[in-house]
């Protein structure tokens, strides 16, 4: 109840009174499929964790990505674009609602977007004119997506091309959302002491013998899973599974499909186990004060491995590439392929769960074929998780909705822009009811980085990097604050008074 | 066979083994939604974290169902002075028993620990000693007169839990079928 007064708090109750009951008879019409004139399909692929920095395709000195490079012999490859938040639930919903987290909200573990923008979404833009379909393996990526329920013909289980399946939310189709938060993500998650004491134990004994009939001779660590939740799968199979699908989509489809590897727990197959045992030594950096503090040999350890299983997803992808190639797909098809936030292994700090915004963790890829493409095209100019809504709608030949916060991207309508500002919001300590006061803030603007910390239990602290000269964020430029970065604090510090102020006002 | 239904427990017999069935499995659960709850309180609304409780209470009601079968079911099964003379207590203690059981279980599956799948594979034969300290415990006589008490005392929980499980239900189903 901290950050909630009392008023608040009545406030909510009252207006959620309605809401326990009738959850879905919302636009239920607006959920059937009408087909106009045929248009291109639309497939956003999105890799869960994939850092930019970690890929060959973007320079990495290991050879982690070769597919991918291949995929970008027929793209627009975007070589400076961020993910709006440095995990899943921003990343995503920054993604499909083209807002930055403190307009959505989403900015908790297990949070979502705020109830009344839940109509500002992707698919509900594309309208039942297009088939809309959206595949979400990570279930955080999914309680954003059951939230759009009502945009969506085809929603897939967080299950689907798994090996075992035992999430229940799509069981509830429904109420989606709240079956997937109160079942999957509280009564019957994983990797904790189950909350129901005869049902809970039972879950757990079939997943155990469900996975450990699969074999996995061919995974040193085991097949991947999703951890939290009871979903265990071959990278094999699930992008065999994506492949039958993409190439099944009918005309004028919108398909979101998030794949989640190469997220943790990084389990490549044979093929790819220990590949990367040699001479590259990352640079290494000194620990930051916000970090967890990890040495650096569990780092170098925990990248290694993370690169073997970048390398066993990329070459999944291949086979996925090719089938999209001779199946004919590319020839009237958008193919857009992303991550929804980045990795980091350097600073004491590993993964995801961080309050840092270094580049690993927030420089993510963003490639775009557009139909029949077949030369590659770069962009250098930043771009954000944000854009991508504002895109493809104009590529679709519709209008900017006002409240979207993202350009249309260059090169698919938009100008190269080195002048714009673009920011990544961390806040998951913050309340989603509350101006952000605990957080971290980062303003990219050209070349130039600018990250914000605040409210944590160190002092608050900026840091800024000219990203051209120093790509690996060794010398801040803040202690010295040239006249650009004293402009760039000041806009920061504007915007995030401006983005509070509706939050601060509420609270009076 | 008309000595099933008379083997079949009374309701006022039932009543006081499925209070303490409920206030364990309900206790379990509700010690870790509050756990959670400040957690939500971050990111969501009263009328969200009221429907968590439905499901939870919804999955609560049917574990209660299922752990009351055991003792009707043997009450049923085994002659009559074995089990269904002594229903109270002897049901009493293997509730406690069982679920006392399956929460030490329950208890040693944590975060990165892998499932105990040995103490699994085993747990059947647990049924044993547990229905040998069903009977040895109803033996001594001061025992069962406090689990009579007690049994009696927690059936008011059935007055409060019985009625929220099934409203919790009854939002679970119109939520899902509306
Ligand atoms: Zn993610």
């Amino acid at each position: 109840m901290s950050n909630l007064n009392r008023r608040d708090f009545l406030k909510l109750a009252g207006a959620a009174v309605p809401a326990v009951f009738f959850p879905s008879v919302v636009s239920w019409a607006e959920r059937t499929f009408q087909p106009q004139d045929e248009r291109p399909n639309i497939i956003i692929l999105v890799f869960d964790a994939m850092s930019a920095r970690n890929l060959s395709l973007y320079g990495y000195p290991r050879s982690t990505s070769p597919n991918l490079e291949r995929f970008a012999e027929r793209a627009t490859v975007y070589h400076s674009h961020y993910s709006s938040g440095n995990y899943t639930i921003p990343g995503v919903a920054s993604l499909l609602t083209g807002t930055y987290p403190w307009t959505h909200r989403a900015i908790n573990h297990s949070g979502i977007i705020r109830r009344d923008r839940v109509e500002d979404n992707l698919f509900r833009q594309f309208g039942n004119g297009y088939h809309r379909l959206a595949f979400a393996q990570n279930t955080w990526a999914n309680f954003i997506v059951t939230q759009f329920r009502n945009d969506i013909e085809t929603l897939l289980s967080s299950g689907a091309f798994s090996e075992v399946d035992l999430v229940l939310n799509s069981h509830f189709p429904n109420d989606q959302n709240m079956a997937a938060r109160a079942l999957d993500d509280f009564v019957f998650k994983m990797n904790e002491s189950p909350v129901s004491l005869m049902l809970g134990p039972l879950q757990r004994l079939i997943d155990y013998r469900e996975s450990a009939q699969i074999p996995s001779a061919d995974y040193p660590k085991g097949i991947p899973d999703t951890v939290e939740y009871p979903v265990h799968f071959r990278l094999e199979e699930l992008f065999a599974g994506l492949g039958s699908l993409v190439t099944d989509l009918p005309p004028s489809s919108l398909a979101y499909l998030h794949v989640y590897p190469p997220h943790g727990p990084y389990r490549a197959n044979a093929k790819f186990f220990k590949k990367f045992i040699d001479d590259y030594r990352p640079l290494k950096k000194p620990v930051h004060r916000l970090s967890e503090g990890l040495s650096n040999a569990e780092l170098t350890s925990q990248r290694r491995s993370y690169d073997e299983y970048i390398a066993a997803t990329d070459w999944e992808f291949g086979k996925l590439l090719n089938l999209l190639e001779d199946s004919g797909v590319f020839e009237n098809s958008y193919v857009i392929v992303t991550s929804d936030h980045g990795e980091m292994f350097e600073r004491g700090e590993k993964a995801h769960t961080t309050p840092l915004l270094y580049d690993p963790v927030v420089h993510v890829p963003l490639m775009v074929s557009a139909p029949g493409q077949t030369s590659r095209r770069d962009i250098h100019a930043p771009t954000n998780a944000v854009d991508l809504l504002p895109t493809l709608l104009n590529l679709t030949g519709k209008p900017t909705p006002s409240w979207a916060e993202g350009n249309i991207l260059p090169g698919l309508g938009g100008e190269e822009d080195f002048q714009r500002s673009t920011y990544v919001v961390e806040a998951k300590l913050n309340s989603a009811f509350t101006p952000l006061k605990k957080a971290s803030f980062a303003l990219r603007q050209g070349y130039h980085k600018l990250t914000y910390y605040t409210g944590y239990e160190t002092e608050d602290s900026f840091e800024l990097y000219d990203l051209e000269s120093d790509i690996e964020e060794m010398d801040d430029l803040y202690p010295s604050l040239p006249a650009f970065g004293k402009r760039m604090k000041e806009e920061l510090l504007d915007t995030i008074s401006k983005v509070n102020a509706p939050f601060e006002k509420s609270k009076r | 066979m008309n000595s099933l239904s008379g083997k079949f427990p009374a309701r006022n017999q039932i009543a006081p083994v499925y209070a303490t069935a409920v206030v364990i499995i309900y206790a379990w659960s509700l010690i870790h939604f509050f756990w959670r709850f400040p957690s939500w309180l971050y990111f969501a609304t009263t009328g969200e974290i009221a429907v968590t409780l439905a499901y939870l209470f919804t999955v609560n009601f049917i574990e209660s169902g299922l752990a009351i079968l055991a003792p009707v079911g043997l009450s049923v099964i085994l002659p009559r002075r074995w089990f269904r003379n002594r229903f109270v207590t002897r049901g009493m203690l293997l509730v406690i028993l069982g679920l006392g059981y399956l929460a030490y279980f329950d208890w040693q599956i944590q975060a990165d620990a892998a499932f105990p799948y040995a103490l699994a594979k085993w747990t059947p034969l647990i049924a044993l000693p547990i229905l040998a300290l069903v009977f040895l415990l109803d033996k001594i006589k001061w025992l069962g007169r406090i689990l009579e008490e007690l049994g009696d005392r927690l059936t008011i929980f059935l007055y409060i839990f019985v009625p929220l499980s099934a409203l919790s239900l009854l939002t679970v189903l119109v939520r899902n079928l509306f």
